[in-house]
């Protein structure tokens, strides 16, 4: 604040020049404040923003505070039909993409199997062409660790660790000091306890058989974490068939194949419009029970 | 069968069960959203007719069910139905002094007389945050300040005619209307770049 000017001089000069009503000595005197604070200056930028902020849209933030009140029936009447034409739309929307399929899970179970068939082969197209890009796409082995106390190097290059980083054939990896981890290859799992300079990953893959020497208990998840991509086709379309995956609703089948391969819901959960219901694997359907339910977060198989 | 337009507000309405197109929940928000639509549509520089401003408002609250999804929150919704009432007013206004527009040589009423909702050419996003924000200022002033702030920025009266319509001397009147802009300007700058956006624009 400029030392010749006191606070209530600059309101009272401020209030009357923004809103043109100073007189050419009054508008004189503000001008010649600013001029010799910078501080000044600052402030009646900002009040000449707020002004304008006012005067432009003061009256409906005003406007805001106005009470409830009864609209006409007539209005009331034709937005609720406007809400209700809105919503049917959205509807149509849907059954337009899901209809299709849906009918025919109807059909037969047939039917619900063919299209779960075609949705996999596309699935497995989409996941083995996903992999083509890298030559070493199937995972040798899993590390399991704190990411601050490994580092893995692949054709030279340290590349991102996570708490389960995925280990190619020719991967070496490092463990500091402190580094307590496991390696999980198709053998069994074996703890590694650092410090332990770049050790080819398959050479602990091996070693892992030779102490170990157990076969893996579940083949089916030995396959999952270890096949390379294209081969999990059959492993799908089995998960697929199982009891206790459910499918999401058609719309998904139709309009989105790889998040219906590759993703899980718990029917309870999902989103699921009203009209509209969620069929599982079995072609059972359990009907949408409110509007706008909770969705639960998908768990993803995904070998990338 | 129930009749949703024969029930009244019970609460403030909830945003998810309006997105959904919960019908109990459009009813409270209707309540709450006519009165804004039409006060906004009343806009002293669009002059509509009451009947014109009731059929502007009545899009308006159309239109927002239509971008219901847009919406961040109840107060949001309430701020964008007044822009969108506030600007097709005017548009509205604009239409209708074109079409009795007389010749040049004669008329009144020229468009330039119309100025659009916000001369800061705001996007209605920014439009709409600054209109909340402002209207949080509004419950934090004393109402005497607020009425002098509005009556001056708004209505457009002068420092002399807020003094002897609220029976105090001239120098109050700036100095509350000041302190008024201090305290709104607080609360404008909890949005940093809507600050920085109006002050460019000024510059």
């Amino acid at each position: 604040m400029g030392t010749e000017m006191t606070e209530d001089e600059f309101d009272i000069l401020a209030a009357k020049v923004l809103a043109g009503e100073a007189t050419a000595d009054e508008a004189t005197r503000l001008q010649e404040a600013l001029a010799q604070d910078a501080e000044l200056r600052a402030e009646f930028a900002e009040l000449r923003a707020t002004w304008a902020a006012l005067k432009d849209v003061g009256p409906l933030a005003q406007a805001l505070n106005t009470p409830p009140a009864e609209p006409p029936p007539e209005r009331l009447r034709k937005w609720h039909a406007a809400v209700a034409r809105k919503r049917k739309h959205e509807e149509v929307d849907f059954a337009q993409v899901g209809a299709p399929v849906r009918k025919k899970l109807r059909v037969s179970q047939l039917c619900l199997a063919a299209a779960f068939l075609a949705t996999a082969i596309i699935a497995g197209v989409f996941l083995s062409h996903r992999s083509s890009g890298t030559a070493t796409s199937a995972p040798i082995a899993y590390l399991v660790a704190r990411k601050d106390t490994v580092e893995v190097r692949r054709d030279g290059k340290a590349t991102a660790v996570k708490s389960v980083t995925t280990l190619c054939v020719a991967d070496e990896i490092r463990l500091s000091p402190q580094a307590s981890a496991t390696l999980i290859t198709p053998n069994g799992a074996r703890p590694l306890q650092g410090p332990q300079e770049f050790v080819n990953v398959q050479v602990l893959s091996s070693a892992a058989a030779a102490t170990n020497g157990t076969e893996t208990k579940s083949r089916a998840a030995g396959t999952a974490l270890f096949q390379p991509s294209r081969q999990l086709l059959g492993l799908l379309v089995t998960m697929r068939s199982g009891q206790s995956i459910p499918v999401f609703s058609s719309v998904v089948v139709s309009g989105l194949p790889f998040s219906a391969i590759l993703r899980r819901y718990r029917p309870s959960l999902a989103r699921v419009r009203p009209g509209h219901a969620l069929v599982n694997s079995t072609g059972d359907t359990t009907p949408a029970r409110r509007k706008g339910a909770a969705v639960e977060n998908s768990s993803m198989i995904d070998k990338s | 069968m129930h009749d949703p337009t024969k029930s009244t507000p019970q609460d403030f309405p909830d945003l998810g069960a309006l997105k959904a197109g919960d019908e109990a929940a459009w009813q409270a928000a209707f309540w709450h959203l006519w009165p804004i639509a039409l006060r906004a549509a009343q806009n002293p520089q669009a002059r509509l007719e009451d009947a014109e401003a009731e059929d502007v408002a009545s899009e308006a609250i159309e239109i927002l069910i239509s971008k219901i999804e847009q919406v961040t929150s109840f107060d949001h919704a309430e701020a964008l139905v007044s822009v969108i009432a506030s600007r097709r007013a005017i548009s509205h206004a604009r239409s209708n002094s074109a079409a009795k527009r007389p010749p040049p040589n004669n008329r009144d009423f020229a468009l330039a007389e119309i100025p659009a909702v916000s001369s800061t050419n705001m996007t209605d996003i920014d439009l709409c945050e600054m209109i909340v924000l402002l209207r949080r200022a509004f419950d934090v002033l004393d109402v005497s300040t607020r009425l002098m702030l509005l009556e001056k920025t708004g209505d457009g009266l002068t420092y002399n005619q807020i003094s002897k319509k609220h029976g105090v001397p001239l120098g109050t009147v700036c100095t509350n209307v000041a302190r008024g802009l201090k305290k709104v300007r607080a609360h404008l700058q909890e949005s940093p770049l809507l600050m920085k956006e109006l002050r460019e624009y000024l510059r």
